[in-house]
């Protein structure tokens, strides 16, 4: 699986590079925006926030929020932001050239997922960059009144009220606007769709592995899942995430048909929520002693149903994430599919690094435990520093749970 | 049949040799502590041949043998054995010596943590400092050199003393600092232990209100010793807590009975 992720991620990076030698424009999008477009626009689509997690997993993240401390950014500011800002100003021990992998020539500011960074870190910069266009796309927080219950991880809510699906609509047509100046195309409606079904057929794999995971016994390692927010987030329109994400359903189907699992023997099933310290192989070391995870929130709340017939409201459904949606307008669903997969509890990853995530977990713990009799552990755990999480502190925290569960 | 439960912390090392009589009755046979040095696998080494000879007892009558505390591992690498969690370990040596126990606060060197049981002593919450040795043993041997005052001083200071010192509870450097300030402000030394031992329970209590702990508490490590500590807790939690009369062993006394279970 591992080598195929590796493959897709090739041809993703190769695609960027092509495309910027054809002069196309290079355009900077956050979580839950609508990268889709960057597809129907050929636009070189790169994600500061997927970036930081890379540099993290393969140890350069703590050089570069060390930079851009130095440069008096805040030592409890988002890690993304940090590592983003350490890139640009020291590109020469960034990975991929710095800069997040690519200078950007817009930076889409969007509040749809990320109700207080993503803005704000979008100004720092367009500070940082001289002639950084910035177009904002705002996105309501969803409540209850808005959007009825919501089906988790389709993002398929009872409703939708008419003035906000207006509200976020009409920005997605500005923003086609500006990148029509940008680009000098005009919208071509033929490529939209064609560009829409691929993202429907990769969004409902992911739905379907989403499905699958919680098998028993579960059937893929966290270590492999935990690659998916990137399909999930940004290239579900990609052909070569549908071709990544068919053959992964493949071999998952094949795996759970057989019987198969990530462990031997599976001891316990955790569900894990909070963004993933991806610097850590914590999954790794739990999976080989038979604690296995076939619930995992942040990375399916990466996924969403696009729907071909219905672009731009699967657009609008985006930003309805956990994050950005009330809780009890998700809880339900969420709870209906922790009850399936059958927990003996789960670990919750408090993000210092991430402010948004962590406010919600204490409730987020009683609702486990309250609705399903699920017991949590929540584990402090910046996503990017790995000198904010003494890891043996971690694994003794999670062991003494562990034991408790067994 | 015997087990042994050896207790690795950053202070002492600790071991229990316990035993199950001919009626079923699980008995505490011997105990030892002694400081943890560098050469953990020396010390692992010494504290279980010692605690064999003080039993009476060759290798071969021990069952099994437990290791926890931060050098559990070691243990395992250097006399064999399982690892158990502290937190496990704790519990179970609390639940052994007050049947009645529904929670433990555990105060060694360099961790502090707060559990709750449930009827039968499972585990069913708990909280641990993460980063911060604020709250642990180690913030009061700080403060000692300090002040120049012995450590087991400060519990009794503290029941003389009716002024505390305001100090935070947040850092164990920056209240080192705060310490020195006071100092040289002229604050009388009685008056900065008594601060520091309500900064100190208010860190440890702060980690039992999380878990939920609000009555039949056993007070487990080293730093239980301190009665004005104990006292202080009893305060800020507004119930008494039991102290057995060795709680620096608890853990390693946990780790003895799960090594005979």
């Amino acid at each position: 699986m591992r080598k195929l992720f590796r493959e897709m991620f090739q041809r993703h990076l190769s695609r960027l590079m092509e495309l910027k030698s054809r002069g196309k424009p290079v355009g900077w999008f956050w979580a839950c925006s609508p990268t889709e477009l960057a597809y129907v626009f050929d636009v070189v689509n790169v994600f500061p926030e997927q970036y930081s997690a890379y540099c993290a997993s393969k140890g350069a993240s703590d050089k570069l929020i060390d930079v851009a401390i130095e440069y008096h950014y805040g030592e409890f500011t988002c890690d993304y932001l940090k590592c983003s800002i350490g890139s640009i100003l020291n590109s020469e021990i960034a990975p991929l050239g710095g800069h997040c992998g690519m200078k950007p020539d817009f930076v889409l500011d969007s509040r749809m997922a990320c109700y207080s960074g993503h803005h704000a870190m979008s100004e720092v910069f367009a500070n940082l960059y001289s002639n950084l266009k910035r177009f904002i796309i705002d996105a309501p927080f969803w409540t209850e009144d808005k959007i009825g219950k919501i089906e988790f991880p389709a993002k398929k809510p009872e409703k939708i009220s008419k003035e906000d699906y207006d509200f976020v609509v009409t920005q997605l047509w500005d923003f086609m606007h500006f990148l029509e100046g940008l680009t000098g195309e005009k919208l071509d409606e033929e490529r939209m769709k064609r560009v829409f079904e691929v993202a429907e057929k990769t969004s409902r794999n992911l739905i379907e592995i989403a499905d699958l995971m919680i098998s028993k016994p579960t059937p893929m390692s966290q270590m492999d899942y935990r690659g998916f927010p990137l399909i999930g987030f940004y290239i579900t329109a990609a052909d070569y995430a549908l071709e990544f994400t068919q053959e992964a359903l493949e071999i998952i189907k094949k795996r759970v048909e057989r019987g198969e699992g990530v462990a031997e023997e599976e001891k316990l099933r955790l569900l894990s929520q909070g963004i993933i310290p991806w610097y850590s192989e914590l999954y790794k070391y739990y999976e080989e002693r038979g604690v296995v995870f076939p619930l995992n929130l942040y990375v399916e709340d990466t996924f969403c149903l696009i729907e071909s017939s219905k672009p731009l409201e699967s657009l609008v459904r985006r930003s309805m994430s956990l994050w950005n949606c009330d809780a009890d307008a998700w809880i339900e669903s969420v709870l209906r599919r922790a009850k399936r997969a059958d927990l003996d509890g789960a670990i919750l990853f408090e993000n210092t690094g991430c402010r948004l995530f962590s406010y919600g977990l204490r409730r987020f713990k009683e609702t486990l435990w309250e609705g399903l009799g699920i017991p949590s552990v929540i584990v402090e755990a910046p996503q990017c520093d790995p000198r904010g999480m003494p890891l043996e502190r971690a694994i003794t925290k999670i062991n003494a749970f562990i034991e408790s569960l067994l | 049949m015997y087990g042994i439960g050896i207790d690795v912390g950053s202070a002492y090392t600790k071991a229990v040799l316990a035993r199950i009589r001919e009626d079923g009755q699980v008995e505490v046979v011997v105990h030892d502590v002694i400081p943890t040095k560098p050469d953990m696998r020396k010390c692992v080494r010494e504290i279980f041949e010692r605690t064999l000879k003080m039993g009476g007892i060759a290798k071969e009558d021990v069952r099994a043998i437990v290791g926890t505390g931060y050098g559990g591992k070691i243990v395992q690498l250097e006399v064999g054995g399982s690892i158990a969690s502290e937190i496990t370990c704790h519990a179970r040596g609390a639940k052994y010596l007050f049947p009645n126990c529904k929670g433990v606060i555990d105060v060694g060197g360099q961790d502090a943590k707060a559990i709750k049981l449930d009827d039968e002593g499972r585990v069913i919450g708990f909280e641990m400092n993460d980063k911060c040795a604020a709250g642990t043993g180690r913030f009061l041997e700080v403060m000692s050199k300090v002040l120049d005052v012995g450590i087991e001083e400060f519990g009794e200071i503290y029941l003389k003393t009716e002024r505390r010192a305001s100090i935070t509870n947040t850092c164990t450097v920056f209240a080192q600092t705060e310490v020195i300030s006071l100092i040289s402000q002229g604050v009388p030394k009685e008056e900065i232990i008594a601060g520091l031992i309500e900064a100190f329970a208010s860190r440890v209590a702060g980690l039992a209100k999380i878990v939920g702990i609000t009555r039949d508490v056993v007070a487990s490590g080293g730093v239980a010793k301190s009665v004005g500590f104990v006292k202080a807790l009893e305060r800020r939690l507004g119930c008494e807590i039991w102290v057995p009369k060795e709680p620096i062993i608890v853990g390693a006394l946990g780790a003895a009975l799960l090594a005979l279970k």
